[in-house]
């Protein structure tokens, strides 16, 4: 598979470990990508809603839900940044929350750049 | 592909874990998978269709992945749904809470596929179990076929006796006797109640007219017959405790509160209470079915049979739940029979003054009633 082979270390996504999930199907690995795409944005601006809004219990829902999206997909990453924000959204203070919220937003571009050389339209998500 | 492919539900409300799970399930080889992103409608598909196996999500928004268990625990459902609950939530203590709404096992995001096969290859396992209830009730239509005229009898008094479980369960006296497995079980067994009618020669079985003395002593033995049929089979699958139930209904159905019944002559608590349950359920749609030697009793003359039998033939607190739920029962017999085939009180008015001198009597299965109804 062109995503498994061309991948380095930097990769934002493990495609192997991925494409071991998906038991060696290209296309539903695409597939899925799709779907991460279509979400991940959505889920992303509600989160920083919920974070501005001081709706603690709202953030941690949508946090643990793009750590688990972003998990699916092998972004590991995205994940990583997601707990935290999960995990500290209760005792943190807003600067510091919407300050994770900006390095999730720039992990996921860096995802969607990975995406987008693989021709997984990400420009409207 | 499977050969006896489930259908399983996937609720979560994360589209992209849903859908690999979803098309991971079908590379497996299961070909009914559905999706639900939301617990309320996945409800709503688990009452109405026939999902085997559900794995839900357990974080969600408006109503958990847990809620939705302990609302699929707290419904009865023909069969067994074996429910997943899919989490990254991983302390002990989530476990506990997941396990205590009655989930059956657990998943971790993301899923690993292997993961995911192993614990179907489990989950497939306990549902192949329930096919157990499409032969124990083989059985038992087998048995009812020998004495065929009475229609969808077993599928009627095993919905009563289970309606009458489940009343009794939310009882303070049998709380701790009933519970959804008890449910299950005699839902499962009490069509097995006369499996030992097999034993009864012909000429006595399909009899037309009244027994004689001679003859009622040899149907009574189809109790006995059954219980050591059971007992046998007992005995080789010691762990079956859905035998041990069915042995006790077809032993004791004809036992009465007050002592008088057969084989034994057991009296009150010392009967079963599973027989004593069944009992009720029997007698009522026996009551309420046509026969050859009689009409069908409406509802309210067959409600005020059992409600004087209360302590002579019928566990009172049984009665009692008859009496809670005797709605459920004509709604039971409308739909098991395609149309209102109980006779409305006016129509009725013979079998009311038959009922009513029988119940004067005080046993009204001494008194002309053919032994289709009494054994």
């Amino acid at each position: 598979m062109a995503t498994a082979t061309a991948l380095n270390h930097s990769s934002p996504i493990e495609c192997n470990e991925l494409l071991e999930r998906c038991l060696g199907n290209e296309t539903l690995v695409l597939r899925v990508l799709k779907k991460f795409v279509d979400q991940v944005g959505t889920d992303l601006d509600l989160l920083v809603s919920a974070i501005a809004g001081r709706d603690v219990t709202e953030s941690i829902r949508l946090a643990h839900k793009v750590r688990g999206t972003s998990l699916s997909v092998s972004a590991l990453e995205m994940s990583k940044i997601a707990h935290d924000i999960e995990l500290r959204a209760e005792t943190a203070n807003e600067a510091d929350l919407l300050k994770l919220t900006v390095n999730l937003a720039k992990e996921r571009s860096r995802v969607f750049d990975f995406l987008d050389t693989f021709c997984i339209a990400t420009k409207d998500a | 592909m499977l050969n006896d492919p489930v259908k399983i539900l996937v609720v979560d409300d994360d589209v992209v874990c849903g859908e690999f799970l979803r098309e991971t399930l079908y590379e497996m080889g299961y070909e009914e998978v559905e999706f639900e992103s939301n617990a309320n409608d996945a409800y709503e598909r688990i009452c109405n269709e026939n999902f085997r196996i559900v794995i839900s999500d357990w974080q969600m928004p408006g109503m958990s992945g847990v809620d939705l268990c302990h609302k699929v625990r707290s419904r009865q459902f023909g069969e067994y749904v074996y429910f997943i609950l899919l989490t990254s939530l991983s302390r002990g203590s989530h476990l506990c809470q997941g396990l205590e709404a009655g989930a059956d096992d657990f998943l971790s995001k993301p899923c690993d596929p292997c993961e995911l096969q192993v614990r179907l290859n489990v989950a497939n396992r306990i549902v192949a179990l329930e096919n157990r209830n499409l032969i124990v009730f083989s059985l038992a239509k087998l048995a009812e076929s020998r004495d065929p005229e009475t229609g969808a009898h077993l599928e009627r008094m095993r919905e009563y006796s289970r309606e009458l479980a489940i009343y009794l369960g939310t009882t303070a006296h049998f709380a701790n006797e009933i519970n959804s497995d008890f449910i299950r079980a005699i839902f499962l067994t009490s069509p097995l109640h006369d499996i030992g009618k097999v034993g009864i020669p012909d000429n006595i079985l399909l009899k037309p007219g009244k027994l004689s003395v001679e003859e009622f002593e040899v149907m009574k033995q189809h109790t006995t017959i059954g219980s050591q049929t059971l007992e046998a089979a007992l005995s080789a699958y010691p762990n079956a405790d859905y035998l041990r139930l069915a042995c006790d209904i077809a032993a004791c159905h004809h036992e009465k509160f007050d002592g008088s019944g057969y084989p034994k002559g057991l009296r009150g608590e010392a009967i079963p209470l599973c027989a004593r349950i069944v009992a009720v359920a029997d007698v009522y749609d026996a009551l309420t079915t046509k026969r050859v030697y009689k009409e069908a009793f409406s509802h309210e003359v067959a409600a005020r049979i059992i409600t004087d039998g209360s302590g002579a033939h019928f566990d009172p607190r049984v009665v009692d739940a008859f009496i809670a739920k005797q709605h459920d029962f004509e709604e039971i017999k409308r739909r098991l029979d395609g149309d209102p085939s109980i006779p409305a009180q006016a129509e009725s008015q013979k079998s009311a003054m038959i009922a009513s001198a029988l119940a004067s009597a005080g046993d009204h299965t001494q008194l002309g009633f053919n032994q289709s109804q009494t054994c």
